[in-house]
């Protein structure tokens, strides 16, 4: 099962990305499945327009995880994309946490300390 | 004979000119003061058309100011210094002076120039600047007179000669320098101390400058276009907002120039690669010709961003694959780049002029 991660942070350049491991990818789908599970509300707003943390973008060709394409993990919220456009969630399972600690493994430990995170 | 007009200064005399027809009015030459009631001058140095009905004419260390509307009439008041009434004007004299219709006049003394902001009627800060590198292929050693000849067209005058500059691709057009007193469509005898249009420039701002239009770049809540990935806020980023050159490439500066950035400890390389793709630097938010200008800021060691100025007079930006917005960190309106909050951005680069038809093509990692 293979779930990319964006770190959502750079303006001009690329941002960094990198790829779950199973276990990482496991827990996180289990924790995003229960907030998508749960009651979701239309949103209009995606990636805020801000220079900085913006949060983490998902995505994956694994048919196993393709509920986690293109959800969007950022300010205390997951918002997935839908056929009906933007649904948002709040992140009561500590998606964002994982998601960080899992940046932090790999290679991303610099840049979240420089951002103060 | 048509309405529209310049005048030429030269000597004490001066001539009126038909635009339309390219000929001098008959009656012309005259001997100042003329036409030109209440005034004191022998002679005129520089006159600007300040397109709300008033000129200024300038003669040594001195000003009028005079009202078209009212039989050219110098305004109650004059003759005024120069130096002390135009805000931080470095220049005690002045030798050539324009309005280039976006809101800004230049002012040229000797080898130098003043860009001025008109609604703000003050020099823009970071002037003078020399003329050389800002306005290629004009006299370097000093323009005695410029006139705005409304169809996107200077032209000044140094000596025995005069250029025509496109104020759009902000050069001189080939094959110029010419005589004036041979080559100019009516000939003009003497050397041309002063000009100045008549009628005010038509505004170029509200043509050059970008608009404010969230609503084309902000497709990222679009289903259809995130699944296809051709939404534009996805695949466009802060240069390809700031140039205003959508094309889903993430570009980067340098990229299409064969210069893209090699590191990111300050500005240099963002602004060597830029640079080579065609925008131009500018000591002020300001810039001569179908141009509009842009900021560059640097996370160092990580990222750089761009700004654009809209034609509202408010700057705005894309910060990487969000919405475009007007707004800083802070949520507020952005005045200035300088004094924004940029949040880890915190080095400022410097202005640029990106100049329609300056920069070709920008290009960046993702296919088109």
């Amino acid at each position: 099962m293979t779930v990319s991660v964006e770190l959502l942070v750079f303006s001009g350049i690329q941002n960094p990305v990198f790829e779950l491991d199973p276990e990482e990818a496991t827990q996180i789908a289990a924790a995003i499945d229960q907030v998508v599970g749960a009651e979701l509300t239309p949103t209009s707003q995606g990636e805020d327009p801000v220079l900085g943390f913006r949060g983490f973008r998902l995505s994956s060709d694994d048919p196993e995880m393709s509920r986690l394409d293109s959800v969007l993990v950022a300010r205390g919220a997951v918002i997935k994309t839908t056929p009906d456009g933007l649904m948002r969630g709040t992140d009561s399972a500590g998606c964002e946490n994982q998601l960080i600690a899992a940046a932090r493994n790999h290679g991303l430990a610099d840049i979240l300390h420089e951002l103060g995170i | 004979m048509s309405d529209r007009k310049a005048y030429f200064f030269l000597g004490s005399n001066y001539v009126r000119y038909d635009i339309v027809d390219d000929q001098i009015d008959a009656g012309y030459p005259r001997a100042l003061p003329g036409g030109w009631i209440g005034l004191s001058f022998s002679s005129v140095d520089a006159g600007v058309n300040w397109g709300n009905g008033k000129v200024y004419l300038f003669s040594g260390t001195q000003y009028v100011r005079i009202t078209l509307a009212n039989n050219n009439t110098v305004d109650p008041g004059y003759p005024l210094p120069i130096l002390g009434q135009w805000g931080a004007m470095p220049f005690a004299t002045i030798d050539a002076a324009v309005n280039v219709g976006n809101g800004k006049a230049f002012f040229f003394q000797g080898n130098q120039y003043v860009s001025y902001d008109i609604a703000a009627d003050q020099p823009d800060p970071g002037f003078p600047r020399p003329i050389a590198p800002d306005w290629p292929g004009v006299f370097p050693s000093g323009v005695d007179a410029a006139v705005n000849w409304g169809n996107g067209k200077l032209y000044l005058f140094s000596g025995n000669q005069y250029v025509r500059f496109d104020i759009a691709t902000n050069r001189v057009d080939d094959g110029y320098p010419l005589l004036t007193a041979s080559q100019w469509p009516a000939p003009i005898a003497g050397t041309i101390d002063a000009a100045m249009e008549r009628s005010p420039a038509p505004p170029t701002q509200l043509r050059c400058s970008p608009v404010f239009e969230p609503g084309y770049w902000n497709d990222g809540t679009d289903p259809t276009k995130l699944a296809n990935q051709r939404s534009v806020q996805k695949n466009d980023n802060c240069y390809n907002y700031a140039t205003d050159i959508p094309n889903r490439t993430f570009a980067q500066p340098g990229q299409a120039s064969g210069h893209p950035i090699a590191s990111l400890a300050d500005c240099t390389d963002a602004i060597a690669g830029a640079t080579s793709d065609g925008l131009t630097p500018a000591a002020a938010p300001s810039c001569v010709g179908c141009c509009h200008p842009v900021a560059l800021v640097v996370w160092p060691n990580r990222d750089y961003h761009w700004y654009r100025l809209d034609s509202s007079g408010m700057w705005s930006h894309k910060p990487g694959s969000t919405p475009a917005t007007d707004r800083d960190n802070a949520g507020n309106p952005i005045n200035d780049p300088r004094t924004a909050d940029r949040g880890m951005y915190t080095q400022f680069c410097g202005f640029f002029c990106m100049c329609h038809g300056g920069v070709v093509r920008i290009v960046g990692p993702r296919t088109p």
